[in-house]
């Protein structure tokens, strides 16, 4: 969590006139496409601090409601605010939260903005709000890409569409093509100091960072694109305790010239899933709701919910009386596609024309303060990479924390705090069923994903299985039966 | 196939010791004790809405949050069809045109299920069933019965915990459960009859259809007896994409977080089919059918495992209908390294397989390396560390699998992968001093000691969210050149160290 190697704060770089807020012009709307053309002309990350904030140097103590309208939008630039706000977890309990949102919302909002609609930022030097990326490449229906066709040498199995489908990413996805500039502008809704930080997205694996914001202020963070992969941006604020009431998000690098793979020259998939976990404790969050600081050494966390990208048991397995809800967690969480026989030596061969022997990407992202053990049922996973380090396929070591470093087959991937890995679901035929059920099968064949450090399976203290779970899902042909 | 509701919240401890004093002969008789059961849905307990402790948020306008649990619906579930009695119909498998999913959000994908009301209502009413068909049954090359029981054991440390375990008739009532041992290619079949309200089994990282699962929610909880059937894949010569022989363990998947913890667990082995190419010698196995070969008598399974005594005080379905019972906080007080020598393992009686000290081989005196399949059985981060006599660091493990599945080289398509462990280049082979792994990961390390000596096998377990260090626990390795035979009670003292 240092910020040592974050670039200079230059608050008298901006002028006072680029900070001013200016209500937005009710009936302006920021939820489509946000097309500003070329960015100005920031030369390097910079911040304002409370120098410049009329509202710290008033001495406002409290800021909330402060923000009452967003920003004049300035182009290139995406706009987060630091709000706060109630959410409603998987028991109907609500729980008090923060986060990066896109809109300036008050405490008792009823809709407080906690997490960022996902936001690309092109090469072009635009900002775009799309749910699926690469833009402009086919949806696909509820989450599934559909096959090319019948694989006629393999009974049962399809071949995969090559560079078609596009992906849906959850709430608090920041898309970065490669090549791009990112340029936030963070205001600090709260009555507390915050700051953003992207986690060894600077050369050298350093962080990227704000610096501190101070209530009422507001910061700019100007960085390019880092290598291609996942990043977790949040408050590192009394780690990590900001984190846990919700301050992160993640930041995913794409070559948008090749944008169905993991990362340049590594593994091709059909369609990716970028999974966030989080682990919410409630005592935590009421202290810092109340004013207090919560103090991880002597309040130590207890976590009673646990989330896959904001959502946790029968919510996240898209089973709730929420339809509206499922639909999003069957596109943004719920792994599902033909299945298809590949070879690990080669995701990503062209077997005829257009298609694709490989399988998804299963992207995990953990900004939470659990360490998580994310089993798959039905398949093992073969993991390329960690924190966007690549693994090799040959010549591997154990390193000197006792991890292997070589692509390998898996069925628990280990995900600690902070921690990302890249996997390849290969949604291939399930080894150990008979040959007699699978050339029977008529059904989609369903199975779990949870994390195997049980506690993580509970919601309020039970309800097992109501916590950090999804379902994954080979389709049959003969689909809905 | 229907919907059943849990019992009444969490049964007292006395009920539940009560309840089960007898559950060894229920099976036997043919009035299976449907007391024991869960109530249909109507008598279900009504979810009881978690009160929230924070402060609600006061609405500015009609867009409130739903901030109270919804109505419960009918307690009757819709019931939903049972599959055909002889199986799904077969189609030809060559289908040309899949039918793409298609979005529909009226019902979820499969159409089978329902939604539910509440957390608590899907927690509550998971898909049970009381004797669902095996479809598709084969004749088994290995086949066991699996039953379960209640037992208070003792542990190493004298301390005596509420265990629930999985047993074969003819083994004992101890802890973990009987070790399961198909070879490639066989049909495995597993009876299941939970004498104690639902359960299921889950094969952890083997991989057949969902029925096959044993989990709720995709398929189904045995109320009365089922019998799961799966075939382990077998493996090819230096293909990464085939090949099931290695370390898995089988759980209960029923509450998991408690039924797991009570003991509902047991040791899963794979072993390989033999491949052309690679004899095998006497006295030896191969840890995979294209892997390296091991000693059979010095093979061993380490498990570390740990205890909340607070979590075996709970009765089965605790938690299931909404109410609080912390079991998102383990809070471990007992730490154990079970397992010991295959071997030498004794089912019986009502122990737990424990061992005081390990005998492995010293590397090259003729003898095939000792292999320990190492499983984190419980629910923290475990890391392991090899220590020399001499106190320092002893880079004597070699990883050759991982959760079941062999460590290659796959750098180049079509070419043939060879295992690290059988590549001609050293430098190719996984050693380590030093293991971290995670909850119900497994490893299979050969042991490669250079001289005679005590080793020692340091097991850590680690906070799940600090990352501190909890305990620590310590197994002497004995290497040894001329390791003797079975009755060697020095090497051989593996049971329960009781008192
Ligand atoms: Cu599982
Ligand atoms: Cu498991």
């Amino acid at each position: 969590m240092s910020s040592e190697n974050t670039p200079a704060i230059t608050p008298s770089s901006v002028s006072d006139t680029d900070s001013a807020l200016h209500p937005v012009e009710p009936g302006i709307n920021r939820s489509t496409l946000l097309k500003f053309g070329a960015a100005t002309a920031w030369g390097t990350a910079v911040a304002m601090g409370a120098a410049v904030s009329p509202v710290s140097a008033a001495g406002v103590p409290r800021a909330h409601g402060r923000f009452t309208a967003s920003a004049v939008p300035l182009p290139g630039v995406l706009d987060l605010y630091i709000n706060e706000g109630y959410t409603k977890m998987v028991d109907d309990s609500l729980v008090y939260q923060r986060g990066f949102g896109d809109r300036p919302t008050a405490l008792r909002d009823a809709r407080p903005s906690l997490r960022v609609v996902p936001k690309i930022f092109t090469r072009e030097g635009q900002v775009v709000e799309s749910r699926t990326y690469p833009l402009g490449a086919a949806i696909p229906p509820n989450g599934t890409p559909a096959p090319a066709g019948a694989d006629p040498a393999n009974p049962g199995q399809f071949f995969i569409r090559r560079n078609h489908w596009a992906s849906f990413f959850p709430q608090r996805t920041i898309i970065v093509e490669s090549g791009a500039t990112v340029r936030l502008r963070v205001f600090n809704g709260l009555a507390g100091t915050h700051q953003l930080t992207v986690a060894q997205a600077a050369h050298g694996r350093s962080d990227l960072s704000t610096g501190p914001i101070a209530p009422g202020g507001q910061a700019l963070l100007e960085f390019d694109a880092p290598y291609a992969g996942t990043y977790i941006y949040y408050d590192p604020t009394n780690a990590p305790v900001q984190r846990a009431l919700g301050l992160f998000g993640t930041i995913l690098v794409m070559d948008p010239d090749d944008p169905w793979r993991v990362a340049p020259n590594q593994m091709a998939f059909e369609r990716q899933w970028l999974w966030m976990t989080h682990a919410i404790d409630t005592t935590w969050a009421r202290i810092e709701a109340a004013g207090g600081t919560v103090n991880p050494l002597t309040d130590p966390a207890v976590p009673r919910y646990f989330m896959l990208n904001d959502r946790s048991g029968y919510e996240a397995l898209g089973h709730s009386p929420n339809r509206e809800l499922n639909r999003l967690a069957h596109e943004e969480s719920l792994i599902s596609g033909y299945p298809r026989q590949v070879d690990i030596r080669n995701f990503g061969e062209d077997l005829a024309l257009g298609t694709l022997r490989g399988g998804q990407a299963v992207r995990m992202v953990n900004p939470g303060i659990a360490s998580h053990q994310m089993h798959f049922h039905g398949n093992h996973l073969w993991t390329v990479r960690r924190n966007n380090v690549e693994w090799p396929r040959e010549f591997g070591h154990v390193d000197a924390d006792g991890h292997v470093v070589l692509q390998q087959w898996e069925d628990v991937i280990e995900l600690p705090p902070m921690d990302r890995k890249d996997c390849i679901i290969p949604l291939k035929r399930p080894p150990d069923a008979t040959d007699k059920v699978w050339y029977n099968r008529t059904e989609d064949w369903k199975y779990p994903m949870h994390c195997h450090a049980e506690m993580s399976q509970t919601a309020a203290g039970g309800m097992y299985p109501g916590g950090l779970v999804a379902h994954w899902e080979l389709k049959s042909q003969v689909n809905g039966g | 196939m229907r919907l059943r509701g849990w019992a009444a919240p969490s049964a007292t401890v006395v009920s539940e010791g009560k309840r089960r004093s007898d559950d060894d002969d229920k099976k036997k008789s043919s009035t299976k004790r449907r007391d024991d059961k869960s109530p249909g849905p109507r008598e279900r307990q009504k979810p009881k809405p978690s009160p929230s402790k924070s402060p609600r948020p006061q609405p500015s306008r009609s867009a409130t949050p739903s901030s109270q649990p919804s109505a419960t619906r009918s307690a009757t579930p819709s019931p939903t069809p049972a599959p055909g009695t002889t199986g799904p119909t077969p189609t030809r498998s060559s289908t040309p045109t899949p039918r793409p999913t298609r979005p529909s959000p009226s019902s979820d994908d499969d159409g089978e299920e329902r939604e539910y009301d509440s957390q608590a209502d899907f927690a509550s009413h998971q898909m049970q069933q009381d004797a669902p068909e095996t479809h598709f049954l084969e004749t088994p090359q290995l086949s066991v019965d699996l039953d379960l029981s209640s037992r208070d054991l003792r542990f190493p440390d004298g301390a005596k915990f509420k265990m629930w375990v999985f047993h074969q008739d003819s083994s004992g009532r101890g802890f973990p459960g009987p070790t399961l041992r198909p070879t490639e290619k066989g049909i495995f079949h597993a009876r299941v009859e939970p004498s104690m309200g639902p359960h299921s089994i889950h094969w952890h990282g083997m991989e057949p259809d969902p029925r096959n699962d044993g989990v709720g929610h995709t398929s189904f909880e045995i109320d009365d007896h089922y019998t799961y059937q799966w075939q382990p894949e077998p493996g090819r010569t230096h293909d990464p994409n085939y090949g099931a022989a290695g370390t898995y363990f089988y759980h209960c998947h029923v509450n998991t977080p408690l039924h797991a913890q009570m003991g509902l667990l047991g040791p899963l082995i794979i072993d390989p089919i033999e491949l052309p190419g690679f004899p095998v010698a006497p006295g030896n196995r191969r840890a995979f059918a294209d892997g390296p070969e091991y000693d059979i008598a010095t093979e061993s399974l380490i498990m570390p495992f740990s205890i909340d005594p607070r979590w075996h005080k709970m009765g089965h379905a605790a938690g299931l209908s909404g109410e609080d019972v912390g079991l998102n906080r383990f809070e471990p007080t007992h730490f154990y390294i079970t397992g010991g020598l295959l071997a030498q393992r004794r089912e019986t009686g009502e122990e737990v397989w424990a061992p005081t000290q390990l005998p492995i081989n010293v590397s090259g005196h003729g003898k095939a390396p000792s292999l320990m399949r190492f499983l984190d059985g419980n629910y923290l981060p475990n890391k392991i560390t090899f220590v020399n006599p001499d106190g320092t660091p002893a880079r004597i493990a070699e990883l050759v699998s991982h959760d079941g599945r062999p460590y290659r080289h796959t750098a180049t398509p079509g070419a043939p992968a060879i295992p690290t462990s059988m590549h001609p280049d050293p430098s190719a082979h996984l050693f380590t001093h030093t293991l971290s792994m995670g909850s119900a990961e497994r490893y299979d390390l050969l042991l490669h000691p250079p001289t005679a000596g005590t080793y020692t096998l340091r097991i850590e377990w680690r906070d799940w969210i600090t990352g501190h260090k909890l305990a620590h626990r310590e197994l002497p390795l004995l290497a040894s050149c001329v390791l003797k035979g079975p009755g060697n009670q020095t090497y051989t003292r593996l049971g329960p160290q009781l008192g």
